[in-house]
Order: C-alpha cells, then sequence, then structure tokens
C-alpha cells in the first residue's frame, strides 16, 4: 500500500486514526497501531511478514541479551551475529540476483539467475534494526524488554517502508508514554497534507514530463533535442525530491497525529552550496547511520588523510549500493565521492572564498548529473543520456516543438512545483509569524492560522482529485 | 507581547487548529463513507474514457500470498471510486490551469518514407495478379493455395489469426497522438508502410476474389489534419503528406488487383474545407464530411445522390470526443452534431456484444440525451461486430458489403435510401468464425450475391500493422 493511494488515505488512515482515538492508553494505543502496522506490511505480500516479524525478533533477542550480560567480547558477538543474520538477509533477497548476474558474465555460472523479489522496506527497517542493537551495544539506549515494541518500532507504518531510517533513540520515549496537543495534531495534518500534494500533484507531474523528455528508452533518447534531455532531467530533480521527501513528510505527519516526533529528512537539498552541504540536507537518516555505524567505526577522519578517503570511498560505494542492486547505483555513490574528496581536498575552500551564486549552481549541477546516472541503469542509454546533454550543436537538435510546448503549457505547475522545493513558503510564513508576535499583530497572526487551516484540507481535496486521475486512462482509438 | 496578548493569540490559534481539526475529520469521514461504505455508488464503466473500468478480484490463494490479489483490491479501489467521472471533470478542468496556452504540440509526426508510386506497376486484367507478401512480415504469414485452381482466380494470402480483442486491448492507443492548435484537436498522422501494404493486400484479396460477383470499392478518409491544417503546421508538426499517401494506397492496391475501384475523395474534402467538416473535439468526420465521400461514390458507382437538404436534420450541441479526454481545454470550443436522418427507412439490427445477440436499433438517433461525450455513436448504434439493414423500401434487389471502423459510421445511413440491404462489418469486432456471424468478407458476399463490397477506413486508424493483421482475419 502506498500513502499516495485512496486506499491508502480513506480505507486505512481514517479508519486507523478513529479506532486509536477511541482508545485513551498509550499501550492500548500500541497495540492497535501494531495491528495496522502489519495490516498495511501484509498488505504488499503477507510472506514478508514472516522476514519482518522475524528479523525483529533476532534484534530484540541480540538486544536483550546485549543488555543483560557483562561480558564485552559476548556483546560484541550479539551485536556482529544480528549484523551478520540481517545483511545475510538483505544480501540474499537485495542483492543475489545482482551478484549473480556479474558472476554469470565472467565465469558462465550460473546458467539461469533466479529472479528474487525485493520484500518491500527491507532495505529500511534492516537498517532500523541494527541501528538500534548498535546503540544498545554502545550504551546510548536501554534494551527493550517487549518483542512486540521492537516490532512496533521497526514496522510502525509511518516509516517501515519508504523512511526515514529512525532510531530507537528518537522515538524510544514516544513508545513508552507520549501525549497528543492539538498542536501537534494540527502540524500532523498539515505536514501530512504538504506530502500527500507534493506526491501526488507535483511529482506525478513532474514525473510525467521526466519520462517524456528523458525517456528510458535508448531510441526515444537518440531522437531528443539537447534542451529536452536537459528539461527531461530538471523534471526528474524536482521530482524525485518532491516524491521522495513527500513521503518523509507523510511520515513525519502521520507520526505527529498520533504523538511520534520523528526526525527531518530533508531539508531543501536544492539549496546546497556544495556537495558536502546537499548531502546534510538530502535523505539525511540515510547518510547519518552511513556517518555512525560506518564511517565512524572504521575511524573516520581520525586515522590519517589515506585512511579518510579509504573510510570515504567506502561510504559512498555502500551507500550508491544501498539505492539499488545495479552498478549504475554504485558508480552514482562514487561520483558523490569523487566531488567530496575534491572538495576535502581544495574545491570547498575556493567554494567558501567566491561568491554563493556559484556554489549554489555547482552543488545543482552535480545533483542533476547525478540523476542521471541515478536513472539509467541501461549504460549504453546513460551514455547516450549524457552525450546528448553536452552535445551542443552536435548535430543533435537543440529544442523541438514538443518541448516548447510542454514548457508553455507547465509553465505555472513548474513554478509551484520549483516554489515548493526552495523554503520560499516556509520562510513567507516564518516570517509573518515573527512580525505579528513581535509587534503584536493579531491580523497577520490570523492570516497564518486561517491559512494553517485551510490549506491542509484544499491540498488533500486537490490531492484526491489527482490521484482519481492517476487510473485515467483515456483510450483514443478502438473502444465503445 | 505581553500576556494578555499571549492569551489572546494562544486562543485564536487554537481556534483556528480546532477548526481545521474538524475540517480534516470531516474530509475523512467522508472519503471512509464514501470510498468504503457506499459501495453500490461504484461505477462500472467510464463514460468519459470509454472503458469498463477494473472489477473486484476473484480470491485467489496464491495471489492473496504473493500481494497480487491485494494489489488488484488497490487498483480496483481507485478505479471505481463513487463520483469517479464527475471527479475526473473537475480535475481535467483544473489541468487547464496549469500553462499559458491551450495549444499543445505533443508529438511530431514520424511517418515513413513513402515509396515512389511509379514502381507500382498494375497488373495486366487477364492475367492474375502475382501474390505480393510483404517482406517484413513473412514469419506470421502463412500463404495458402487458393481453393480454386482456376486459372482466372488469382491467388490471396491469409495470415494468421489474431485476436482483435486481444489487441486492442493491447495496443489502444496506437493512433493516439494528438495535437492541439486553436482549441481545434488535430491527429499527428505518420506513415506506416508495412501497415499499408498489408492494407492493400487485403483489399485485393478480396477484389481479385470477387471478380465478377461484386464491385469492390475502396474508400480512404485522411484525417482532419490533412484537410483543414495550413501547410506551415503541417510541415512544423512534421506530417506525413496524405495526399502522397493516398496516391500509394491506391498505387498499391492497383498494382495487386485490377478490380478495385478507388473513391478518392481527398479533393472534394479539401474544395470544402471551409465547412464543418471534421469535429473540434474528437477524431471522426462530421456527417457533412461523410456526405462528401458519399457524393463521390456515387459518381463511382454510377447512381445519382441525394441532395444533403432532402434529408431531416438532428442538431445536437454541447458534443466533447475523444480529444477531449486528454486535452481538457477543448470543452471551450465544443462540437455541434448535426446527423441526417436516411429517406426512406431508420431501422437496423445488430449484434449486441454485451447481450450475445441481434438487436434492432435505429441508424439515426437524436442524441441530445447521449452523454456529451458519446454522441458519436448516435450513428449506426456505435461500432459493432455486425450490423444488417434490411431496407423494405428499396427493392432494387442489390446487397452492400461494408468494411469500416468508426469513421464508416457517419457515412453508411447515405447509403440506406440505395440498397436493399446493407451489412456492415466492424473488422476491429467481426470473427469470421463465430457462429452467429456470416463468416469472412469473400464467403459472404458470394452467399448474399453481393453488388457492392465497399472498404471504408480512415487513414490513422488503418496504419498500424497490428490491427491489418486482424483486418487480415475476416478478408481471407
Amino acid at each position: 500500500m502506498v500513502f499516495s493511494s485512496l486506499l491508502f488515505i480513506f480505507a486505512f488512515l481514517a479508519p486507523q486514526l478513529f479506532i486509536y482515538f477511541i482508545a485513551k492508553k498509550t499501550r492500548t494505543r500500541n497495540i492497535i497501531l501494531l495491528v495496522f502496522s502489519l495490516i498495511f506490511y501484509a498488505w504488499g505480500g503477507p510472506q514478508y511478514l514472516l522476514l519482518l516479524t522475524g528479523e525483529a525478533f533476532v534484534s530484540w533477542y541480540s538486544a536483550r541479551e546485549i543488555g543483560r550480560i557483562q561480558s564485552k567480547t559476548l556483546k560484541k558477538c550479539w551485536l556482529v551475529l544480528e549484523c551478520v543474520i540481517l545483511l545475510l538477509l538483505l544480501i540474499l533477497f537485495k542483492y543475489t540476483g545482482f551478484i549473480l548476474t556479474n558472476v554469470q558474465r565472467f565465469t558462465g555460472w550460473p546458467e539461469a539467475v533466479p529472479d528474487i523479489i525485493l520484500p518491500i522496506g527491507i532495505s529500511f527497517y534492516t537498517f532500523q534494526l541494527i541501528s538500534y542493537v548498535a546503540d544498545v551495544y554502545r550504551g546510548e539506549v536501554q534494551a527493550q524488554q517487549a518483542y512486540w515494541k521492537v516490532l512496533l518500532y521497526c514496522s510502525l507504518f509511518h516509516q517501515c517502508i519508504a523512511g526515514p531510517i529512525v532510531r530507537y533513540s528518537t522515538v524510544e520515549n514516544d513508545i513508552e508514554n507520549r501525549t497528543i496537543t492539538l498542536d501537534d495534531f494540527s502540524a500532523g495534518v498539515r505536514r501530512f497534507s504538504v506530502g500527500l500534494a507534493k506526491k501526488a500533484i507535483l511529482a506525478n507531474g513532474c514525473g510525467a514530463l521526466a519520462d517524456k523528455f528523458a525517456p528510458m528508452a535508448q531510441g526515444a533518447v537518440s531522437s531528443m533535442p539537447t534542451l529536452g534531455l536537459w528539461f527531461g532531467m530538471i523534471c526528474y530533480t524536482l521530482q524525485i525530491y518532491l516524491d521522495f521527501s513527500a513521503y518523509s513528510d507523510m511520515a513525519i505527519g502521520m507520526g505527529r497525529m498520533v504523538g511520534f516526533h520523528y526526525l527531518e529528512n530533508f531539508n531543501y537539498p536544492y539549496i546546497a552550496r556544495s556537495v558536502q552541504d546537499f548531502w546534510r540536507r538530502w535523505h539525511i537518516s540515510l547518510s547519518t547511520f552511513f556517518r555512525d555505524y560506518v564511517y565512524i567505526p572504521m575511524g573516520g577522519n581520525r586515522k590519517g588523510a589515506f585512511r579518510t578517503y579509504v573510510n570515504l570511498f567506502i561510504v559512498w560505494f555502500l551507500t550508491g549500493m544501498w539505492h539499488g542492486a545495479s552498478w549504475n547505483y554504485i558508480l552514482w555513490g562514487l561520483y558523490f565521492f569523487v566531488f567530496l574528496a575534491l572538495e576535502r581536498l581544495f574545491l570547498g575552500k575556493v567554494l567558501d572564498k567566491i561568491w554563493g551564486i556559484f556554489g549554489h549552481i555547482y552543488a545543482l549541477l552535480v545533483a542533476v548529473i547525478g540523476w542521471v546516472l541515478f536513472r539509467f541503469t541501461d549504460f549504453s542509454t546513460l551514455l547516450e543520456v549524457l552525450r546528448g546533454m553536452f552535445s551542443f550543436g552536435g548535430g543533435r537538435a537543440l529544442w523541438n516543438q514538443e518541448l516548447i510546448s510542454s514548457c508553455l503549457n507547465h509553465v505555472f505547475f513548474l513554478a509551484a512545483a520549483l516554489i515548493s522545493v526552495f523554503p520560499i513558503g516556509k520562510k513567507i510564513r516564518d516570517g509573518l509569524l515573527a512580525a505579528g508576535h513581535r509587534k503584536a499583530r493579531h491580523g497577520l497572526l490570523g492570516l497564518v492560522y486561517f491559512t494553517d487551516a485551510l490549506t491542509p484540507v484544499i491540498l488533500i481535496l486537490l490531492s484526491v482529485l489527482a490521484l482519481i486521475g492517476n487510473t485515467y486512462n483515456p483510450f483514443l482509438y478502438f473502444q465503445f | 507581547m505581553n500576556i494578555e496578548n499571549k492569551m489572546k493569540d494562544d486562543n485564536r490559534r487554537y481556534g483556528w487548529r480546532a477548526f481545521l481539526l474538524a475540517l480534516f475529520l470531516i474530509v475523512m469521514a467522508m472519503g471512509f463513507i464514501v470510498g468504503c461504505v457506499l459501495f453500490w455508488l461504484r461505477p462500472t464503466e467510464s463514460v468519459l474514457e470509454k472503458r469498463k473500468l477494473t472489477e473486484f478480484p476473484e480470491f485467489r490463494v496464491e495471489e492473496f500470498v504473493d500481494g497480487t490479489y491485494t494489489s488488484k483490491i488497490s487498483t480496483w479501489f481507485a478505479d471505481t471510486f463513487p463520483f469517479r467521472e464527475e471527479l475526473l471533470t473537475i480535475q481535467q478542468k483544473i489541468k487547464t490551469y496549469y500553462g499559458l496556452q491551450n495549444d499543445v504540440v505533443s508529438a511530431v509526426g514520424e511517418g515513413d518514407d513513402i515509396p515512389d508510386i511509379e514502381d507500382l506497376i498494375p497488373p495486366a486484367t487477364e492475367e492474375p495478379p502475382e501474390i505480393q507478401v510483404p517482406e517484413e512480415s513473412s514469419p506470421e504469414i502463412e500463404v495458402v493455395p487458393s481453393e480454386s485452381e482456376s486459372e482466372s482466380e488469382p491467388e490471396r494470402e491469409t495470415y494468421e489469426s489474431v485476436d482483435a480483442d486481444e489487441l486492442v486491448k493491447m495496443n489502444p492507443q496506437e493512433a493516439g497522438d494528438v495535437n492541439v492548435k486553436d482549441l481545434v484537436g488535430y491527429c499527428v498522422y505518420g506513415f506506416n508502410l508495412k501497415g499499408a501494404d498489408k492494407y492493400a493486400i487485403h483489399v485485393s484479396n478480396v477484389a481479385n476474389a470477387l471478380k465478377g460477383v461484386s464491385n469492390t470499392y475502396e474508400i480512404l478518409i485522411p484525417d482532419n489534419s490533412a484537410i483543414m491544417l495550413d501547410d506551415a503546421t503541417k510541415a512544423e508538426w512534421r506530417l506525413s503528406d496524405e495526399e502522397k499517401v493516398l496516391h500509394y494506397y491506391q498505387a498499391k492496391a492497383a498494382s495487386l488487383s485490377p478490380y478495385i475501384k478507388d473513391v478518392y475523395i481527398y479533393d472534394t474534402l479539401m474544395e470544402h474545407n471551409d465547412e464543418y467538416l471534421y469535429f473540434h473535439t474528437d477524431h471522426h468526420w462530421t456527417q457533412l464530411g461523410a456526405y462528401y465521400a458519399y457524393v463521390e461514390f456515387c459518381k463511382k458507382k454510377g447512381i445519382e445522390p441525394h441532395e444533403l437538404s432532402e434529408y431531416k436534420e438532428v442538431v445536437t450541441n454541447d458534443f466533447l470526443g475523444s480529444y477531449y479526454a486528454d486535452y481538457p481545454q477543448l470543452a471551450d470550443n465544443p462540437d455541434t452534431v448535426h446527423a441526417y436522418e436516411p429517406l426512406t427507412y431508420n431501422t437496423m439490427q445488430f449484434f449486441d456484444n454485451d447481450l450475445k445477440i441481434m438487436r434492432d436499433g435505429v441508424i439515426v438517433r437524436d442524441m441530445n440525451r447521449f452523454p456529451n461525450t458519446l454522441k458519436y455513436l448516435g450513428f449506426i448504434y456505435g461500432d459493432n461486430p455486425l450490423t444488417i439493414i434490411d431496407n423494405p423500401e428499396v427493392k432494387n434487389g442489390e446487397t452492400c458489403i461494408i468494411i469500416k471502423e468508426s469513421f464508416g459510421n457517419a457515412w453508411i445511413p447515405f447509403l440506406t435510401d440505395h440498397y436493399q440491404k446493407i451489412i456492415v462489418l466492424d473488422y476491429r469486432y467481426y470473427n469470421s468464425e463465430n457462429e452467429s456471424f456470416m463468416g469472412n468478407v469473400v464467403d459472404l458476399a458470394k452467399k448474399e450475391k453481393a453488388a457492392d463490397v465497399v472498404f471504408i477506413n480512415n487513414l490513422e486508424a488503418i496504419s498500424d500493422s497490428q490491427i491489418m493483421d486482424v483486418m487480415g482475419n475476416i478478408c481471407k
């Protein structure tokens, strides 16, 4: 089940909230959340429930043992055991096909590569559970004694299948004891509705334009004019942020409605001034996971320059690989490693000194080209797109009628998408609130509260209309 | 802010927050009731999209375990959401505010080169034409010897059976590229050589097989873009030159059979292109366009056409056709349907696909009560596999068999007054092996002793090579 569907909003979320608020005790509410989360997860195929509950069991048991025993060696053994089991399962389900395809390419074995279906959310909950056990090992959190609460932590439908990768420490208190205020609930509704609209209206619309102008088929790419490819990739750049951050917005919003306070996962990454800055703003829960559980444990930057670069290389190799079992994702990760290494070497200092706008342009350009590597899993198509984007005057048309027409016909839509990618709305709201409070202007404050109250419902209604249109499939000919 | 002001502010904020809470609860509760309780309000088909909506899936254990079953429920839930059609109309309207202009260039033509027709030499009438097998289709084609060994009957080709329904579902938008200019939708036509050659083979096979039995006519209908657009725009959109294409179709068919009577309507449509020959919001021609084709047909056949003024005219406003589904801005330029009832007789029988029986129907209906997206269905009840008009007012003993897609629908009513019997086959749905039907075109024409067999089709609709394989099924 995806958040941006009518089934989820009206047949799942609505009854979930209703039943949740009928219950009064936190324990009962937790049980309700757990049941709904398991139904939510099972919706994508109940067979994978076994994997989720099994991994949660291994992690719960390991963490409990780590908390109980005194021997540091044994604690480490439990940690290693848990990590090995979870990572092996992740490799089995996510990377077997990829590994065997490559082995087959060089050795001819095996004859047929098995087609293993990726269980939904496995990349996210595996990391959550590893972080939980590692945190218990480090003594940062207490081991949870109740298995079902560990299961609740990793299966919470808000974040189970698409992040953010929530640390146990973030929700430890919320699981045991939480209160929900009207401010909390309304902030949650606001956040959820913004996420829903970002996904249902903007991301899907940008996606359609990206599919048209940065098509996946090589044949279509070769006839696309240069500016068409740029336009397509810019739309994809918008789409991927709007899509991914929308899921985090909805997760944070739904969490807040029921009293959970998840950390931010995105912080307007496209206003970054450097690639390092970009990664502080993009998928924060993933980059902090790799920082805290891979980079720093390997020594981070404390073991000399060479080791620092080796550590960075490993982290970015893994970051790329985490995004998908394909070489282009690994290339994408290493591509960022190169820029981060350059910034560490000298580029960072240059960027600090020059006019800020150049930093923004540089970071955006690196991001857009990065998305080319991310989007095209087929290498020959990928190269064709890059060749096309940089072949000014090389026999390829610069633009065509379709491009002009699409730009003009989506000019307001694209403006809305751009506004939502940059913190313009947030700045205006914060500015009005600050001015209202400073000068006790009730009109200004009233305006903000009024907008806060109406916008979410309008956004939800517009999103519902857009979602209805998702199955819209006008057959021009040969019907009726 | 002092304490008093702060309290005031808190109260106001809480007031608005409570208001939001109430609105949110109302929306969620309404969504829940509409989506999960009022299941009888769920639509089963879409008038706007002209398709049947997803059905609730049947439970299967293996589909449940691997998640397919729940995924089908998700699709069903969204696809049949109550008031879907009304909500879609609003969404369509919203989309018109996405950009600055109403003109849309969604695609440019990418047609095949049109071969030189001088290379195509018509066969001598006395000798049977050589078999033409399109080389690219050779694996699909099974060449069978003709039933008769007689020298005067040329050999024919047949195609492997293609399931028309499957193809229609598989490839519904094959012909779907549309651009919009000044609130008129235009078909973006690209010539398809493979499709053209297959079409010529089917028509010539029928013409050759029916030599001495029936006359075989071919009417090819150009697209609205060819007739109504200015040359500059045609060039800008890189449309294939339909005049040249028509000559190719003509010459190709003539090279395969000397017995085809081609009714060339391009010139007459161009002469009248300041009139309302095609709809703005739909890919079809108007019945006025069809009338000029009827006049040309009569000339070729050597009969006197009726004047347009002789017919009873029924006018319907606010038609929003197939282009509207993709381009909601066309709602600002709705069409008017001028329909002309046959002079002598307005009743027909047709095979109802849902009921699987022959039913009575009206040839030209008053479309005022039709939903505004379905008004083209007023001509011969839309696209049915088999339609029969037995006109007791005409006693000339002549039968005409028509092979058509939807463009033919507006043209057929004019023929009613000239034949005692008209049998209409929609090649996309007519299955010559279906027991309820009447066999393939050749057998049917022989059995009915048909005076004429008419192929009337739109260039865009017959350009797809796979659809032409479907036509091949009945032109054996």
